[in-house]
């Protein structure tokens, strides 16, 4: 098979795959450098070949052009000391084994209102957060779900859709050595965001209601936390609709 | 191949030109002076790959705007050490020109197979260095088999599968693959060669 997949170099630089083709090529030659240098090479040549058609584009396009950049984010380097650190960076494919279980994990569990999505800073030390859970907790239309947890203890979830809030009571989490904290997570279209780190699981954590495609998790990480999850969430809960 | 040639390629105003890598970096840190310099350097290369990919001006006005978009968006993930930024981009473009075009219905793609290739450069980038660089990859496109050249050519420029070339050409798949691969190395060894 791969000998002939390799005479599909040629066809791959060309863009004259299918895409179920150039897929498998794409995958066939990150396992084999030979094939990735001759992709480069003809990916060269032809760009050559297609500047060869150069010309001007009308003039108005270039404000078109630099309007619409205007508006739009860009995306943030890959870091190339952290291959685990990348694990649901990559929305485009390499996610993390855990990541299926996740998603049913939330699809099983009940749900959350929509809303914005910005934590409150957990790490802060002396914060208000305690209170802030307890408020969520008692609030008169917090629909309360508890939920266990892969290391067999069991999470609180509230939401109040009066107080626009979220909280996860975290007391029942066993206690972590100091070279370990629990971090949650905010992942949005495979793309994982640190939510903060809990720095004192007793008090828990409150934080905005957030949009219902996005899943909360919670990891053991490093002290000091991590840029990704460098581990198998302990639990996660996707704040989909009812 | 030569770095002085890839600089040059496309000047917006036939002066010096400007580094398409240095330009790249600095769009990366989100430099917006250095992205519409980007930008006038590059345009005419992308534009005019997708005029003749596409073929209708408009759709390719639209292609030109994704790929400036993509590179706006992944300047920070472009991999110095996979090749030069021009072939990036390029790469980019022509990647969104083929979408684009198998995008559309089957009667437009049957428009353009029988009426190939006629596309009018009104408005040439610049004449000097196409006559330089273009004159190069013109010659070497002559070395290679009429039908290493076809296969290649009716890939590259109408956005066909290596699959629909073979049905095309009337020939066996695994004949097209091979002649678009040996096409492919013919033209960089000559391309080597020269410079």
């Amino acid at each position: 098979m791969s000998t002939d997949l390799h005479t599909l170099s040629g066809a791959y630089a060309l863009n004259a795959l299918t895409a179920d083709e150039a897929q498998e090529f794409g995958t066939h030659i990150e396992a084999c450098p030979a094939c990735r240098l001759e992709v480069a090479e003809f990916q060269q040549v032809v760009a050559k070949w297609g500047a060869t058609e150069a010309l001007q584009p009308p003039a108005h396009l270039k404000s078109r052009v630099l309007a619409a950049v205007d508006r739009e984010p860009q995306l943030p380097p890959l870091l190339p000391s952290a291959q685990e650190q990348e694990v649901v960076s990559d929305s485009e494919g390499r996610r993390p084994k855990w990541f299926p279980r996740l998603v049913a994990a939330a699809a099983a569990l009940a749900a959350i209102a929509v809303g914005s999505f910005a934590f409150d800073q957990l790490n802060e030390p002396d914060s208000e957060l305690a209170a802030g859970v307890t408020r969520v907790f008692d609030a008169e239309d917090a629909s309360v779900t508890t939920m266990p947890t892969e290391d067999g203890s069991e999470i609180s979830v509230a939401t109040s859709p009066s107080l626009n809030r979220m909280a996860v009571d975290t007391h029942e989490l066993p206690s972590l050595s100091d070279q370990q904290v629990y971090q949650l997570w905010a992942i949005e279209r495979g793309e994982a965001t640190s939510r903060g780190v809990l720095s004192d699981p007793d008090e828990g954590a409150a934080m905005g209601l957030p949009d219902e495609d996005v899943t909360v998790a919670i990891t053991i990480e490093p002290e000091g936390g991590s840029q990704r999850p460098t581990t198998e969430p302990i639990m996660s809960v996707e704040a989909s609709e009812v | 191949m030569s770095p002085e040639r890839d600089l040059r390629l496309v000047p917006s105003s036939g002066g010096g030109g400007v580094d398409v890598d240095v330009l790249l970096g600095q769009v990366a840190r989100g430099d917006n002076q250095a992205f519409s310099a980007l930008y006038d350097e590059i345009s005419a290369a992308v534009f005019g790959l997708a005029r003749r990919v596409v073929r209708d001006p408009a759709r390719a006005e639209d292609v030109t705007q994704e790929v400036f978009m993509e590179i706006w968006r992944k300047a920070a993930r472009f991999d110095r050490s996979m090749g030069k930024a021009k072939t990036w981009i390029m790469t980019i473009a022509h990647r969104r020109a083929v979408d684009a075009v198998r995008r559309t219905e089957s009667q437009r793609r049957q428009d353009q197979h029988t009426a190939p290739d006629e596309v009018t450069h009104d408005q040439p980038a610049d004449a000097l260095i196409r006559a330089e660089e273009h004159g190069t990859v013109r010659e070497c496109l002559e070395t290679l088999t009429e039908l290493q050249l076809e296969s290649v050519r009716l890939a590259y420029f109408n956005g066909y599968t290596y699959a629909e070339v073979a049905s095309l050409l009337d020939r066996p798949l695994p004949t097209i693959k091979t002649r678009m691969r040996d096409g492919l190395i013919r033209l960089r060894d000559c391309l080597e060669g020269v410079s």
